[in-house]
This record gives structure tokens, C-alpha cells and sequence, in this order.
């Protein structure tokens, strides 16, 4: 009878503390939903944050304080609310005193990609709460994060729209000038040639001289912009063919020479006929512009060299001279979009930033690298490989 | 009676420079400025030579050729911009004897008009059978190629490429053009073994063949022979 007492006794405690844990558990639960249905609902990170405070002070009775630290300022903004009133307060907080600050209270820093968004302080008797109820706890902070990790990421995307709507609207506006430059710069190259065979004097013939070089350098720099606008779009789509190297740099040579006969260009290839899948206009355009640097960047008396070499995946196309070089500090940036050099000698050899940048767009869309640097003799090297 | 052009070409201003560089040389010329004005004066004026701009406003400038050369083999030079290759491309295998790319120089205008003027004189006489250049000598006839003062062996598709090259000598030639006329057959992937061709050409042929004296790669379009 004891015994029976005894086993009965124990089963009912036993049911009693199921039925406790039970009911626990779907006050857990119904805290959770709570929360993640309000936060779903949320448009800005600015009210998820007012909205994972109001579901803390509910579900812990207490005061809460969430300081934002996203922004990179020396105050912080410190948002409190209130449990009694239920009022939202903005304050500030400098940054140096944030340890001290967030040491008096139970604070949670809410991470987003590696990167601390706020600190959410609650009184210190929540870590009491945590010990018996850790799972709640890291739950509710685990949904606040996801919440601001969505938000985030809709910034993020809008911006990233918002910035491709400009880039798109930029090259439109630089390939429909380019374009309308055209005609203009072809009459006005011609009408100076013309000149150029007519006039007697020579102060005369020095300037038509003068209209008619910058006009093709002006041509030049419409095509490569035309050719950068197309490649940035990606309208570009490589069409590649095998090509003879030999054919291509003959080509290039072919075109540079025409403009700047005086200068001598020399060439190394290997014996055999090497082909190399490519789009051969974009790579004859890629050797024009190195080509044309070097002259920029030479005398006559000077040497410009094309080398090709290989390895035993790749086919490496050198293109150096014995000029005035690059400057050191600016090699790394020497490929950027418009950089041009502080060289002394920049004013009078204009352009070589965006020949530069479309040398590199086009290597890449070729799955290949390019590289510059001086030589130990003096001058500079660009070189750049392509697949085999 | 001298040569009469006519320059079709919708851009009043280029239309004028070409018609200036061609008066500068004692030339005559007609403007049209659309096909339709084009082809008017084509059935109305002795012209000897089309100087054509591929994009008109009212007709595609590859029918005009089409057109013109079902009744008239007279030298036609297309104009294109350098973004166009395939419509020059598309134009010289339609019938077009040369073209030039925007913005050209005259030197570049008066050298294609002087190599189309030699063909079409040396049509009337004999077919050119020795042709000597700096250190070149073929004759055609006896399939024989001096380079240098030595005798270089030809196989014999090498030799009928380049004797097609010579024969149109300054003129460019389309892949498949040259494929068509030495093959008799002009597929795609023919090319690659055209290129080979070339490469072992240039190499009996020119003392650096990075650096072209004679065979002229045009990128995308065809093969040149000339002497620069």
C-alpha cells in the first residue's frame, strides 16, 4: 500500500512537472511567434531594432537599451525604452565611454556579415534568466538578427539597382557623344590633311599639322570610349577564333606605324605559328593602345619592342620600351578608369588612362592578366597572357 | 573622257571631303545622298567608279552592290565605320572591290583608287605573268619564286594562294574569297587551315613575318598583297 502510495505520489509530481514544462514551453513558443511575426512585418532596420526592443521589455518586464554602431561617427545614437510609459527615447553616447556602458548591463552585440550593427543592453538580472532559459533567450536574439540581416541585405540590393540605373545611364550618355563625335572628327582629320597638301607656308602647315594630329588622337580616344562602354555593358560578347599571334601583331604594328612612322618598332616571336583563341579585333586594339603608350612615351632614338613567349599553358605578349617609365607609385592604379600619371611629361601625352583601363577590360574578358612595370635599363614592360 | 565618281553617302560633310580630295586630283564626281538617288544616277551617268557608305537612310548599301552587279562590273569602294566588320566583310564578298574604314586619310582614299584604276587597265591586256618587287621575283608561268636572289620551293596550293594574291595585287581579298577560288569550297573551319597557308607563305616569303612586307593581314577580313 506504501509502495503504491509512494509510486503514485511520485507519478502525479511526475505529470505535475510535465504538465509545468509544458506549459512553459508554449509560453516559449507563443513569445517566439509573437516576435517573429512582428518582425516580419517590419519595412527598415530602424523598426525591426524598435520592434525586437518593445518584444524584449514585454517579454522581461524591464527597461531596453539598444545602441546603434553602424555608423562609423564619434556619437553613438542610444536608443531607451521605457517599460512603464512604453515611450521610445533617443540619446547619444560617445564612443569612447561604449565598454564602460554596456559593462553595467547584460548586452548583446547583433552581428550582420562579420559586421556590428547594434549592442542591445538589458538589466543584468536577465543573465539569470538565461541561465535557467538560454534556449528563449538566443532564440529571440537569433530572430532579431535575421530580421536586420534582411533588411540589410533589400538595402544593399536597392542600391546596388539604384547604382546600376546610373552606370547605365552614364555610358549611354558617353556612347551616344562618342557616336555624334565621329562625323565631325572624320571631316575634321580630313579637311586638315587637305590643308595639310595645300598650304605653302610653313608656320601654316604647322598648324594644320597640329588640327590634324589631335583630331586622330581625338578619334582614337571616341573609339576606345565607344569600346569601354560596350565592354562594361557586357554587350561586348567575345567571339573567339583561333588566330595566328603573328597576324595580329602585325596588324597592330601596321596601324600604330601609320601615325607615328618614326619611330621603330622591333619584334621577337618564336619560329612556330602560334594560335591563340581570341577576338582578334579586341586584341589588335589591346596592342594598339600599348603600342601607342610606348610611343607616347619615347623618342624615335628610342626602342620599342613586341616580344611573345610561352609557357605551357599560356602565351605571353610583352610589350616594352626604352622611354621615360612609369612612376613607381602609380603602377598599382596605372589600369584604373581615366588614372592619369602625375609624370611631368602628362600634359603633352594625354589619354593613356582609358587605353590603359580597356587593355585590362579586354585581357580579362579573355580570362587573361595584365601587368606593367619598369625595366631594370630604364623604360617600361606591359605584358598580359592569354590561354593557350 | 576621264574618270567620273560617284560618292553615295548620306553625311553631307564627309560626302563633301571625299569629293574635295577627288577635285584636288583633277577627278570629277557625282553626289547622292540616298540608293535611291544613287541608283538614279547610275542609270543616267557614264560612271566609271562607286565610292559607297554602307549605312544609307533609305537602303541598305550592300543591296546597291548587289544591284549594281548584275548589270556592271564597275570598281565599287565601300565606307564603313571600324565597328562594321561584317557588313564589310558581307559587302566585299557581294562584289565590292576595296574598302576603307572611318575616319580615312586621303592618301589612304587616292592608294585604293590607284590600285582599283590598275585593275581595272590591266583587265584589257595580258594577265601580269612576272612580277619583280625589292627582293621578290615570280613568275607565274614558270611557278617559280625568287626571294632574295634565291629560289624558294612553292607546294602548289602555296603558289595558286599567292598567285591569286598577285593577280589582285593592292586589292583585298575575303577568307572566303581566296578559299572559294583555290579550294572550291569555303567552310568555316577552312579558315584555320587558310591561316596555316598564310603563316608558311609569309615565311618562304618575308624576311620577318611579325613584320609583313608583302602578305597584309586585315583582321577580320581577309589577306592584302602589297609592298609596303
Amino acid at each position: 500500500m506504501l509502495l503504491a502510495a509512494i509510486f503514485s505520489s511520485t507519478l502525479t509530481s511526475k505529470l505535475i512537472s510535465a504538465k509545468e514544462k509544458a506549459n512553459a514551453q508554449e509560453k516559449q513558443a507563443q513569445t517566439l511567434y509573437e516576435i517573429t511575426s512582428s518582425l516580419a512585418k517590419t519595412r527598415s532596420i530602424k523598426e525591426v531594432i524598435s520592434d525586437s526592443m518593445q518584444c524584449l521589455s514585454n517579454l522581461f518586464g524591464c527597461d531596453v537599451i539598444c545602441i546603434i554602431t553602424g555608423e562609423d561617427s564619434k556619437k553613438l545614437e542610444a536608443k531607451t525604452l521605457q517599460k512603464n510609459t512604453g515611450n521610445l527615447h533617443n540619446g547619444e553616447l560617445d564612443k569612447d565611454q561604449l565598454n564602460e556602458f554596456i559593462a553595467q548591463y547584460y548586452s548583446v552585440p547583433i552581428h550582420v556579415q562579420d559586421k556590428k550593427v547594434c549592442i542591445i543592453c538589458l538589466p543584468q538580472e536577465v543573465a539569470d534568466i538565461k541561465q535557467e532559459n538560454g534556449y528563449l533567450l538566443d532564440s529571440v536574439f537569433m530572430q532579431i538578427t535575421i530580421a536586420i540581416e534582411r533588411e540589410y541585405l533589400n538595402k544593399e540590393k536597392e542600391s546596388a539597382k539604384i547604382e546600376t540605373e546610373q552606370e547605365r545611364f552614364k555610358s549611354n550618355l558617353l556612347r551616344a557623344v562618342s557616336h555624334d563625335l565621329r562625323t565631325p572628327l572624320s571631316v575634321i582629320t580630313g579637311a586638315s590633311e587637305i590643308l595639310l597638301h595645300r598650304l605653302d607656308n610653313p608656320e601654316d602647315i604647322n598648324v594644320a599639322q597640329g588640327i590634324f594630329e589631335d583630331s586622330i588622337w581625338l578619334t582614337r580616344f571616341v573609339e576606345n570610349i565607344l569600346s569601354l562602354t560596350r565592354i562594361q555593358e557586357g554587350r561586348l560578347n567575345v567571339v573567339t577564333q583561333l588566330e595566328a599571334v603573328e597576324e595580329v601583331i602585325a596588324e597592330a604594328i601596321r596601324q600604330v606605324q601609320k601615325h607615328s612612322p618614326n619611330h621603330n618598332i622591333s619584334v621577337n616571336i618564336p619560329d612556330n605559328v602560334i594560335f591563340v583563341n581570341m577576338d582578334s579585333k579586341l586584341i589588335v586594339q589591346t596592342l594598339i593602345n600599348l603600342l601607342d603608350n610606348a610611343v607616347k612615351h619615347t623618342s624615335p632614338e628610342d626602342e620599342i619592342n613586341v616580344a611573345v613567349t610561352l609557357d605551357s599553358d599560356k602565351v605571353w605578349f610583352k610589350v616594352s620600351d626604352s622611354g621615360t617609365g612609369i612612376e613607381e607609385s602609380s603602377i598599382d592604379r596605372i589600369f584604373d578608369i581615366f588614372y592619369l600619371t602625375d609624370n611631368h611629361r602628362t600634359d603633352a601625352k594625354r589619354g593613356m588612362g582609358l587605353g590603359l583601363a580597356i587593355c585590362k577590360a579586354i585581357v580579362n574578358m579573355h580570362g587573361g592578366e595584365i601587368y606593367a612595370n619598369n625595366n631594370a635599363t630604364g623604360g617600361a614592360s606591359f605584358y598580359f597572357f592569354l590561354k593557350r | 573622257m576621264g574618270p567620273l565618281f560617284l560618292i553615295v553617302e548620306d553625311d553631307l560633310q564627309i560626302s563633301n571631303f571625299i569629293k574635295f580630295s577627288l577635285d584636288s586630283q583633277g577627278y570629277s564626281c557625282l553626289e547622292a545622298s540616298t540608293g535611291k538617288a544613287a541608283l538614279n544616277a547610275l542609270a543616267n551617268e557614264p560612271v566609271t567608279t562607286i565610292i559607297l557608305d554602307l549605312g544609307l537612310p533609305d537602303m541598305d548599301g550592300l543591296e546597291i552592290i548587289k544591284k549594281v552587279r548584275t548589270f556592271s562590273d564597275l570598281p565599287i569602294i565601300v565606307v564603313s565605320a571600324r565597328d562594321q566588320d561584317a557588313e564589310k566583310v558581307e559587302a566585299l564578298d557581294a562584289g565590292a572591290d576595296d574598302y576603307l574604314t572611318k575616319p580615312f586619310s586621303i592618301k589612304e582614299l587616292l592608294a585604293r583608287i590607284r590600285v582599283i584604276f590598275r585593275h581595272t587597265g590591266a583587265q584589257d591586256k595580258e594577265v601580269q605573268s612576272v612580277y619583280k618587287f625589292a627582293d621578290l621575283e615570280i613568275d607565274l608561268a614558270k611557278h617559280r619564286v625568287m626571294v632574295r636572289g634565291k629560289e624558294v620551293h612553292f607546294t602548289p596550293i602555296e603558289f595558286n594562294v599567292l598567285a591569286l594574291l598577285l593577280k589582285n595585287y593592292g586589292k583585298v581579298l575575303t577568307h572566303k574569297y581566296i578559299l572559294k577560288e583555290v579550294w572550291g569550297s569555303a567552310l568555316d573551319n577552312d579558315v584555320q587551315s587558310l591561316r596555316v597557308f598564310m603563316a608558311n607563305i609569309r615565311r618562304k616569303l618575308e624576311e620577318n613575318p611579325a613584320k609583313p612586307r608583302y602578305i597584309i593581314t586585315e583582321v577580320g577580313v581577309g589577306y592584302r598583297f602589297a609592298d609596303e
